[in-house]
């Protein structure tokens, strides 16, 4: 798919599972209830989770730690729920690719990426250069979040 | 006060630009209605009755001579003269086109000025006691904490989309001035049992339909953990607090379905993991906050010069008595300056006021002052010597009515007269009663009554914790008014207990009157109304206005 990766236009092969399919071969989303009964060693490709919003961390019941792609599908992108999910998965260690899906438009991407999204699909009718440049919305932020960005306070200190 | 440094004033200005070109692509048919509407409304934008509605943050409703003087230059340029007090200290300009509200907002951002989040479901405005830093029963100044919270919940990413808004509010004195019971989370500074100064943390409180009064989450938290704190129930109640129903999404909602001590737990729980982080305050972070709000250079400054002479009779007495009040520096007063009087919708102010505030705040008052949530505006610095001559120029612009915590200062929503979301008018009904109660004597004789009114069950007038408060609802298409008793914002905080059935539009002056004949009838020697309330109960009253009425 066309996606949006560390603030650049790439596309890569990743699709997501039906849960109700048999897997297939290649770079393949899983949902959190398939997850236990996938039988990794077997699979040809890569392997990532795809949750809703609204999933509950505390119900993450493996090692998803070395996961190449963990995917957060909004329903809509004004659900708040999302933005906690993927601070979490940061807060716990996650440093793989986190990639937010559905329902991506370009006025809530800056603070996806402050989140610890690093990457976004593209949905379809959206212009990927608009997207882009929601990125760069602000160049400052008051608060710590899970990107690397210097916060304001941590300038201030420096110059003080 | 608080100025920005250079980062502040870039993120207001970049601000400002991403407004400027989310507007444009509404207005160019890019955006839709429904891709537009949280965007505008982390703006302050809503699309009202008559035009858009612009409301302008005042954080903790602090401002200066130069930011009251562009409000009025906004008031002149792209509204009609005039804008509105909110009663959560921000103000509100009711016709603006939606195309100009980018070059307002650039206005606004010259002197430090903006809109960001006095709308959406996010973290709003943080209010305070308009008497910070001058009260004579303060612990703390609670602004700098304020300031401290502003810039922390300033385009939160994380918190920016929450289930509904949220309203916090920090208050510094002994007396609970800021309503904080009130808020989604209500911060009080008290001292701990060594002496050391620390936050009572309140959660959970709000009006509206299911209006509540906020629980203790924590007795004393460490000023230090202020914001890691805050983080936490922020946290918990974006993950958990409902969506499915916009009426059921407040924080107070869940607070109620978890229960106190499961809320606490969950909130503390989140909290051990932040606690350390980079969310500390140190002391330092916080002595460079308070030094940004030292006094201002009190002295003996006016010695000398000559008291204004005031006539007998003229009024100056009774204002002095009603609008002022004790400064904790020797010499000082506060002054109330009431926005309420016939003829004027409660918290409009014009232009022209607007400049004149201006001139009294540089000339009196150090050149700041603080709008309350009562709809009026305090100069906090005033000295006695300046007092005659203050009350002269306020009196004679129509800003000098002795009516501070009486029955007329009421407070008041734009109601149906400007407001896309309510069932009845408030301004025209506020109207009737100025008129109606028009007669000085008889309104000191009442006392000290907290009269508040809202259009509808959104409940911005706060009728809920009105001494009299006045709900307009619709029955069938007509307006009709439901009248609760008992409420109180502040000390002791509780809600007003439902008087009896809805009052047509009609009959609401009278029903108010018949309310206050009770009470004339029915005191002690020098008890306030509150109190014959809580001792007679709702009873005598119901009594009188329904039987009048059968």
């Amino acid at each position: 798919m066309e996606i949006i990766r560390n603030g650049e236009l790439a596309t890569d092969s990743w699709v997501i599972a039906d849960d109700d399919a048999a897997l297939q071969p290649g770079d393949v989303l899983v949902s959190a209830q398939r997850w236990p009964g996938v039988d990794a060693a077997a699979h040809r490709g890569l392997l990532g989770l795809v949750l809703p919003a609204a999933a509950l961390f505390e119900e993450l019941a493996f090692d998803f730690a070395a996961l190449p792609l963990i995917a957060i599908a909004f329903d809509d992108c004004t659900d708040g729920r999302g933005y906690s999910l993927a601070r979490l998965l940061r807060r716990a260690g996650y440093a793989g690719d986190l990639r937010a899906i559905g329902d991506i438009r370009r006025d809530q991407i800056f603070y996806l990426t402050r989140c610890g999204f690093t990457s976004f699909s593209i949905p379809a009718g959206r212009d990927a250069q608009e997207l882009l440049r929601g990125l760069d919305d602000f160049s400052l932020a008051y608060q710590a979040a899970a990107d690397r960005r210097e916060t304001i306070p941590s300038l201030r200190s420096r110059r003080a | 006060m608080y100025e920005y440094d250079q980062y502040d004033q870039r993120i207001v200005d970049e601000r400002v630009q991403q407004f400027r070109d989310q507007t444009a692509r509404f207005l160019a048919g890019e955006l839709s209605e429904d891709e537009f509407r949280p965007l505008r409304l982390m703006n302050g934008v809503y699309l009202q009755r008559h035009a858009p509605m612009l409301r302008v943050a005042i954080p903790y409703g602090l401002l200066a001579a130069r930011q009251l003087r562009m409000l009025a230059h906004v008031a002149r340029t792209y509204d009609r003269g005039y804008g509105h007090f909110s009663t959560r200290q921000n103000i509100q300009f009711n016709w603006p086109e939606l195309a100009r509200i980018p070059d307002i907002l650039a206005d606004l951002a010259t002197v430090q000025m903006h809109a960001i989040q006095t709308s959406g479901n996010c973290v709003r405005n943080i209010t305070s006691d308009p008497l910070a830093g001058v009260a004579v029963d303060e612990i703390e100044d609670p602004r700098p904490y304020c300031e401290l919270l502003r810039q922390w919940s300033t385009l939160h990413p994380e918190f920016s989309y929450l289930p509904r808004k949220f309203k916090l509010a920090v208050s510094g004195a002994s007396s609970d001035r800021a309503a904080t019971a009130f808020h989604d989370i209500g911060l009080r500074l008290v001292r701990g049992t060594t002496g050391e100064i620390g936050f009572r943390v309140l959660v959970g409180g709000g009006q509206g339909r299911t209006p509540k009064v906020a629980v203790v989450l924590r007795e004393f938290l460490e000023r230090t953990d202020l914001l890691s704190y805050t983080e936490a129930i922020l946290r918990v109640y974006n993950r958990f607090g409902r969506r499915d129903n916009k009426y059921k999404a407040r924080i107070k909602i869940l607070v109620a379905a978890l229960g106190t001590a499961e809320f606490r737990r969950q909130v503390e729980a989140e909290w051990m993991q932040i606690r350390n982080s980079s969310l500390r305050l140190s002391a330092a972070d916080i002595e460079t906050m308070r030094a940004s709000f030292a006094p201002p250079p009190y002295g003996d400054r006016r010695a000398g010069e000559p008291a204004v002479p005031i006539e007998a009779g003229s009024g100056y007495q009774r204002w002095l008595a009603r609008n002022t009040r004790a400064h904790r520096v020797a010499g000082y007063r506060a002054v109330y300056v009431s926005l309420k009087r016939a003829g004027q919708a409660p918290g409009d102010v014009s232009a022209a006021q607007l400049d004149i505030l201006a001139e009294v705040a540089e000339r009196y008052s150090f050149g700041q002052l603080r709008v309350t949530h009562e709809q009026n505006v305090v100069l906090a610095d005033v000295h006695e010597s300046d007092l005659p001559a203050l009350w002269q120029t306020l009196d004679s612009n129509g800003l000098g009515t002795a009516n501070i915590g009486l029955l007329t200062d009421l407070i008041c929503c734009p109601g149906l007269d400007f407001c896309s979301l309510a069932n009845a008018s408030s301004i025209p009904i506020a109207a009737a009663i100025e008129a109606r109660f028009d007669d000085i004597d008889y309104l000191h004789d009442l006392g000290e009554i907290e009269l508040k009114m809202s259009g509808c069950m959104n409940a911005c007038g706060h009728h809920h914790v009105g001494h009299i408060g006045i709900l307009g609802v619709d029955k069938n298409g007509a307006e009709y008014y439901q009248f609760t008793l008992g409420g109180v914002a502040g000390d002791g905080a509780r809600i007003g207990e439902r008087l009896g059935p809805a009052v047509p539009r009609a009959e609401v002056v009278d029903v108010l009157e018949g309310v206050l004949a009770v009470y004339l009838e029915l005191r002690h020697a020098g008890e306030r109304f509150i109190d014959t309330v809580a001792r007679i109960g709702i009873a005598p009253f119901k009594g009188r206005v329904y039987a009048e009425a059968a």
